[in-house]
């Protein structure tokens, strides 16, 4: 899985991640997953819902050299035909964004009946 | 919005009936028309014979039988110009009754007539309190439209709160995915 490397200021504030459906009527909930340099678990950076699409991460120093994953499930409202949806994780520095990509993983489509999960891995360079 | 008022039919009976609020407002208001419209033709009367009209000094001691009799005068009078009036109203519709529509229908003249001597202060007042219950109404329905909507709004909002906290004890249930580089 492709991971994104997302420049910060070492200097800088905190650093929040934003996941949401922005202009989708489908809630999303999941968690967001903090591992160390060499890949294994570190520990759970937090979790988002729909009406909570905010999570902190932390200061620039106790990230850096980590890697975050998003795992996260769209929940299907038993729409037929299917209806497209969309999600956007966007990483801000200070409340400043920094990066706002669609996870390739599950990120965009048509949904259903079923619930669809979604993955996302970033890390940060200084 | 229903109130058990009463109908006069056709036959003269009298049905006790669900009538709807708006049209009672519209009975009263048309009431209150007849009843202003014959005050004013009873005091062309009473411009037209003084005596109708009571002593001209109110100091001055009436005859309570004089009194009595000019009082019942003025009743019938009353009556007999606010039928007049609504026989005119009623000119398109065979002189006899006035066709209100509704819940409430056709409605004799000689009703109109009775009811329009109570006077149009009388009118007045009833018209203001049967606006004041309609407004309670609507009041009480949008109440109830709004109690509902923020029902099924708590309801929607704890179906949701209850699959995303299903979702997130799910991916807690399992070890924590492996990174892939």
């Amino acid at each position: 899985m492709k991971t994104t490397t997302i420049k910060i200021n070492a200097g800088g504030g905190l650093i929040s991640v934003n996941v949401s459906c922005p202009g989708f009527p489908f809630p999303i909930v999941g968690l967001i997953y903090r591992y160390n340099a060499d890949g294994s678990y570190d520990q759970e950076a937090g979790l988002f819902t729909y009406n909570s699409p905010d999570v902190n991460l932390g200061a620039p120093t106790v990230i850096l050299g980590k890697y975050f994953r998003v795992e996260g499930a769209v929940h299907a409202m038993g729409d037929n035909p299917p209806a497209p949806y969309k999600v956007v994780v966007t990483v801000s520095q200070d409340g400043t964004p920094l990066s706002s990509e669609v996870p390739e993983n599950g990120g965009s489509g048509n949904i259903g009946g079923t619930d669809i999960h979604f993955r996302y891995q970033f890390t940060f360079q200084p | 919005m229903v109130l058990i008022a009463v109908r006069a039919s056709r036959n003269f009976g009298l049905n006790l009936k669900l009538i709807d609020m708006t049209d009672i407002t519209k009975l009263i208001s048309l009431i209150l028309a007849i009843s202003v419209a014959g005050e004013r033709l009873v005091m062309l009367f009473k411009t037209q014979f003084p005596w109708l009209a009571g002593a001209p000094n109110a100091t001055q001691a009436a005859d309570p039988n004089v009194e009595k009799k000019r009082k019942v005068i003025l009743m019938l009078l009353s009556f007999v110009c606010c039928t007049l009036t609504a026989i005119l109203l009623a000119a398109s519709n065979g002189y006899w009754y006035i066709n209100l529509g509704g819940s409430i229908g056709e409605v004799t003249v000689f009703l109109f007539g009775l009811l329009g001597t109570g006077g149009s202060a009388f009118w007045t007042s009833i018209l203001g309190y049967v606006k004041s219950v309609d407004d309670i109404k609507v009041q009480q329905k949008l109440q109830k439209v709004m109690e509902t909507q923020e029902m099924r709004f708590s309801i929607n909002k704890a179906r949701l709160e209850s699959r995303a906290d299903a979702t997130l004890r799910q991916m807690r249930s399992v070890p924590p995915p492996q990174f892939n580089h």
